[in-house]
């Protein structure tokens, strides 16, 4: 709690992310406030402005900006319960304002600013750890990983003639990947799936490295994880010379 | 003093204008061009337009929201651009510099409108104070702006009734003009240029980037 | 779910008529299909093959509201809770205005958060993926049928 803040780090990373577009956002609001009836939190908290998008906005990066980045822990913390707690980033507000304000990117930027001071909800935290540590969020092993994916092959197929969960195969037409919620907590999701691909006749595989598609570090605002993720799943299509890669629901 | 207003002064405001308009889109393309490659690379000139066009005019979901709001803000903004440009008066001190003419307003419509105006204008200041979504965004910069947007339309009423001192007010009038055009680039008017840029780009974002519509 | 969508249009996949859903059903978007990935056609030709009895929210597609379990919300986890149940007030609604009993999303977030609002609002809805409403009623051919139970 007590612990200081890098002003300096953040002055960079608030120089690095005002882009012409994030210029003229700033400067460009009418605070016509047409954007509350847009987003649910202000809906369901009985139209409580202070859920509003461009408020939030304003008193999380619009004030960051106005400081030049010298802001207090105590600040950030304010920033964390609004930017975390109080938007999903679902972007609709950036629909429905007349100026067109990405206001979703701009909560984003104030995340990300946050994440350079470690201010980030527990639970991310420990996605992106989790991502580092074995390339998913749940930090499921790869001997997991692939154990679950043969347990659900062989218990598939009793039901499907012939099921196969082909493994690293190169050249495949469809790479698939999944979100490591599946195999973790419902594995016969992955059986599901196989069975579609299976009776579809699709030339497909799974890869051991780089299976997981959801990239919670986005949305921790960890640029550097974020691009590790991605990465690996790009990677391992290359490797594997796929064709193309298919997304779980 | 008159003679120096309706000269100098509104060349500098003009000037002023123009000049720092050009300023401020030069300074954002350059910027852009440095910093927003990601913007260049999904932008669509015909979802650009759209989304622009369903935003100039009333075709878009946010105005549906706010019926009231929006009949309001659209008369506002028409007759911020038009009473000024179709004013007889106006035409004839174009007439006499630079021998040019269009068409007037009749004098007693153009009247009622610059009331209508004033009008339009008390209800946005009042709604800033009264919608709680409006007046914890509300900064002192948005009611001053209102009230430099409202003084050339209450000054020139006044003047054209010859109330008070018409010679004041004329001068007022031209004053608070100027003033409005010389804060135009610099303040939150902007936005009748930047609304386009901004527009355009949002447009492109969703429609060319991923396919939705942004209203 | 694109492809999904092309096994269906296809024909490579094939519905059992007798097993088409048919409870009233809607459709959740979720933000990174609908919103911010033009997938919302896909999610309603699926359907179009699955159910009779099809709801749209209101508002739908682009324009739906988020779940409230997106943006990190769910991974956030306990701490979080109370809010997100809270905030999802709005989709409660929503789901409960099309009277369905089914809610589909293709997205994990949503999918965790909507049965944990049917809980919280008593909506009694149930929340299924596509892959399991396709494994649910589609038709597998022979010679996909397990041995044994040829043999028998």
């Amino acid at each position: 709690m007590g612990e200081p803040v890098n002003t300096e780090v953040i002055k960079e990373r608030l120089d690095a992310a005002k882009s012409a577009r994030m210029k003229m956002w700033l400067e460009l609001c009418a605070h016509c406030g047409l954007c509350a009836e847009s987003c649910f939190f202000y809906l369901a908290h009985d139209k409580d402005p202070t859920y509003m998008p461009s408020y939030k906005v304003i008193k999380t990066l619009g004030e960051m900006y106005k400081k030049k980045g010298k802001v207090s822990r105590e600040f950030l913390e304010e920033t964390l319960d609004i930017a975390w707690g109080k938007c999903t980033v679902c972007r609709r507000c950036s629909q429905f304002c007349p100026f067109g304000i990405d206001m979703a990117l701009m909560i984003s930027t104030a995340r990300g600013i946050c994440n350079t001071q470690g201010v980030v909800p527990e639970g991310l935290q420990k996605a992106v750890a989790n991502y580092w540590a074995e390339g998913n969020q749940m930090a499921m092993t790869k001997e997991d990983w692939l154990e679950t994916c043969t347990w659900m092959e062989s218990e598939t197929g009793e039901e499907i003639a012939g099921l196969k969960i082909p493994m690293d195969k190169e050249g495949a037409n469809i790479m698939y990947t999944v979100n490591a919620r599946e195999p973790m907590y419902y594995p016969q999701d992955i059986g599901m799936a196989a069975t579609i691909f299976h009776i579809a006749g699709e030339d497909w595989t799974m890869s051991s490295e780089g299976w997981d598609d959801t990239n919670l570090a986005m949305f921790a605002g960890d640029t550097k994880c974020m691009t590790h993720v991605v990465k690996q799943t790009y990677d391992a299509a290359i490797r594997l010379k796929a064709k193309n890669i298919a997304i779980t629901e | 003093m008159y003679e120096f207003i309706r000269g100098p002064l509104l060349w500098v405001a003009f000037i002023v204008f123009i000049a720092g308009l050009i300023y401020r889109i030069a300074a954002l393309v350059n910027l852009s061009l440095k910093k927003d490659q990601v913007v260049y690379d999904h932008f669509s000139t015909s979802w650009a337009l759209r989304s622009i066009f369903h935003w100039l005019l009333p075709l878009n979901r946010t105005v549906a929201q706010y019926p009231v709001y929006s009949i309001m803000t659209y008369a506002f903004h028409i007759l911020l651009l038009g009473v000024p440009i179709f004013l007889l008066a106006h035409s004839v001190l174009w007439y006499e510099s630079w021998q040019i003419s269009w068409w007037s307003l009749p004098e007693d419509v153009a009247d009622y409108l610059s009331l209508l105006m004033l009008a339009l204008i008390l209800f946005l200041i009042i709604r800033r104070m009264v919608a709680p979504y409006a007046r914890i965004v509300t900064t002192a910069a948005d009611y001053l702006l209102l009230v430099v947007v409202a003084l050339p339309f209450l000054t020139g009423y006044l003047a054209y009734h010859q109330w008070i001192n018409y010679h004041l007010m004329v001068i007022l009038h031209m004053l608070s003009g100027e003033l409005m055009l010389i804060l135009i680039p610099f303040t939150k008017l902007s936005h009748m240029i930047f609304f386009f840029f901004s527009r355009a780009h949002i447009g492109s974002e969703f429609g060319e980037r991923r396919g939705t519509v942004t209203w | 779910m694109e492809l999904f969508a092309k096994y269906l249009r296809e024909g490579r996949i094939k519905i059992d008529p007798e097993k088409r859903i048919k409870e009233r059903v809607t459709y959740q978007d979720p933000c990174n299909l609908s919103r911010s990935g033009d997938l919302a056609e896909y999610g309603r030709e699926i359907i179009s093959y699955l159910a009779d009895d099809f709801v749209e929210m209101q508002p739908n597609r682009e324009h739906n509201h988020c779940c409230g379990g997106g943006g990190g919300f769910i991974p956030m986890g306990p701490p979080f809770k109370r809010r997100r149940m809270e905030s999802g007030k709005v989709k409660a609604e929503q789901i409960r205005a099309t009277g369905a009993t089914l809610v589909i999303s293709p997205c994990h977030n949503c999918f965790d958060q909507i049965r944990d609002l049917s809980k919280e609002y008593d909506l009694g809805v149930k929340v299924k993926q596509f892959k399991e409403l396709i494994t649910e009623t589609m038709i597998i051919p022979e010679e996909f049928q397990p041995k044994e139970e040829a043999d028998e």
